[in-house]
């Protein structure tokens, strides 16, 4: 006997499901739709997404030693940032590298301490950037079902698919907490710098007591979503493309020009 | 006087990824705070320990099963990886996998003690295997171009004494950071759901 699977519940649901095949193949219909709208790198296999980016990150960490290398791998990590929707975030760190580097431009010699502050925000700015990336490439989902076709022990992969996916609802937690201390004038400037353990321990405490509260929300709705199933059923399949190999292609060829290419004699 | 080794249930696993959030959260914000203060890069680490050293506590107060460290190394070691820093991942999964195994050896963490044990040599590897490669650069060839730009006498400074006194100082953070994890506990959380799962 075969009934019909409710879809909606199916594509809310964060656990895997059961994927049942019908004769109209509407699953493949419904998958096909959805795929079309979503964004290009969005498309592709998460594991290239989770393996590219950081052995990206270590080549030009380890082997870029020129400010225009980073630039130019900065320019990179900004165009993905835009194919995602994520442009603000790139609008932000180009003012601060501008801000931080115009000194090296107006000054003749400038002190070893600012070289370093500057090649240091470069770094910040390509970590942060990396991890934008990675949070809006690879969701929740996809992340559980590549880590259990990496054939992942379960008490790896539950922990780590709630913990990233919370971590924008605790920093959310967080503002609330801070805004509600502020009204009751228990957490300001003068209180963090006249009585800062009190405040930590404030802010602490309370922020513990709702991440308690948060993970016990989060179990009893998971439970009643089936996460005790061990199946290895999933709505949506995800495999290696073509479009993953042009990916690592064209991230390798551009590495490489980042890395090895001849540059022009620069003042910074 | 081995401790036990009981399954990880399914709360367990959902506390741990929570806590684990709410310790990442913790990590960056305080790490992002103290990059604007170049004078305090070098105290960054026992600093981090100190506002962290609290949130692993209750963590292991609400799961004190043996594996709860280990799963935090890992996840904190895929982080680092991540962001592009490889031996992170060594050194989470090592720090946890030793610390798990000391605390096994030692009962196990219901008893207070051990768990404060156990944190110290989680954190004191961790830090010690993370920046390895750090103490190890002046052999590298690759940092040749990096290190002309600094001064001979800071270079020579990164001596095997500067590394320890660094580990000395994040261990001495972690335990403050522990006994304020302790207050926490008697004054806020006593006698509440989160706390009175250990009596």
């Amino acid at each position: 006997m075969t009934s019909t699977p409710n879809y909606e519940q199916a594509a809310d649901c964060m656990t895997p499901c059961k994927r049942e095949r019908t004769n109209d193949n509407r699953v493949d219909t419904l998958y096909d739709q959805k795929n079309s709208k979503m964004n290009p790198f969005q498309r592709l296999d998460p594991r290239t997404v989770l393996l590219v980016f950081p052995c990206a990150l270590t080549c030009v960490f380890l082997l870029s030693n020129a400010v225009l290398r980073d630039f130019y791998f900065i320019l990179y990590l900004f165009t993905i940032l835009a194919c995602l929707g994520r442009v603000t975030h790139s609008i932000v760190w180009t003012v601060i590298l501008a801000a931080t580097h115009t000194p090296l431009l107006v000054l003749n010699t400038p002190s070893y301490e600012l070289v370093s502050l500057t090649l240091i925000i470069r770094k910040i700015c390509m970590i942060l950037c990396t991890g934008q990336i990675l949070l809006a490439a690879v969701s929740v989902g996809d992340s559980i079902n590549v880590m259990k076709k990496m054939k992942m022990h379960r008490a790896l992969i539950i922990p780590t698919a709630i913990c990233f996916r919370f971590i924008p609802t605790l920093i959310f937690e967080a503002g609330i907490i801070r805004d509600a201390l502020k009204i009751r004038r228990l957490y300001s400037t003068k209180a963090i710098l006249m009585h800062p353990f009190s405040t930590f321990e404030i802010f602490v405490s309370t922020f513990l007591f709702r991440t308690f509260v948060l993970g016990e929300e989060l179990f009893f709705s998971l439970s009643t979503r089936g996460l005790n199933f061990k199946g290895n059923h999933f709505y949506q399949e995800v495999g290696f493309t073509y479009r993953d190999a042009l990916f690592v292609l064209f991230t390798a060829l551009y590495l490489v020009f980042v890395l090895c290419s001849p540059l022009p004699e620069a003042k910074i | 006087m081995y401790g036990k080794i009981q399954k990880l249930t399914t709360y367990d696993l959902i506390m741990l990824g929570i806590f684990n959030a709410a310790l990442i959260l913790f990590f960056f914000g305080t790490a992002m705070i103290l990059h604007l203060f170049p004078i305090l890069w070098g105290a960054m680490d026992p600093i981090i320990n100190f506002v962290l050293a609290p949130i692993f506590l209750l963590m292991l107060v609400r799961v004190p099963k043996i594996g709860a460290l280990t799963i935090h190394g890992l996840i904190i070691g895929m982080v680092h990886t991540a962001i592009g820093w490889w031996p992170g991942f060594i050194a989470g999964a090592l720090g946890g996998l030793l610390a798990d195994t000391l605390v096994y050896l030692l009962g196990g963490y219901k008893r207070k003690l051990v768990a404060i044990g156990g944190i110290l040599t989680f954190v004191t590897l961790k830090t010690a295997i993370f920046y390895a490669p750090l103490y190890l650069f002046k052999y590298i060839p690759w940092f040749n171009d990096v290190l002309t730009m600094w001064p001979k006498e800071y270079i020579a400074k990164y001596t095997f004494y500067y590394a320890l006194g660094f580990l000395v100082f994040t261990w001495i953070g972690s335990f403050m950071g522990l006994m304020m994890g302790q207050r926490l506990l008697k004054k806020f959380f006593n006698n509440t759901r989160l706390y009175s799962a250990t009596r």
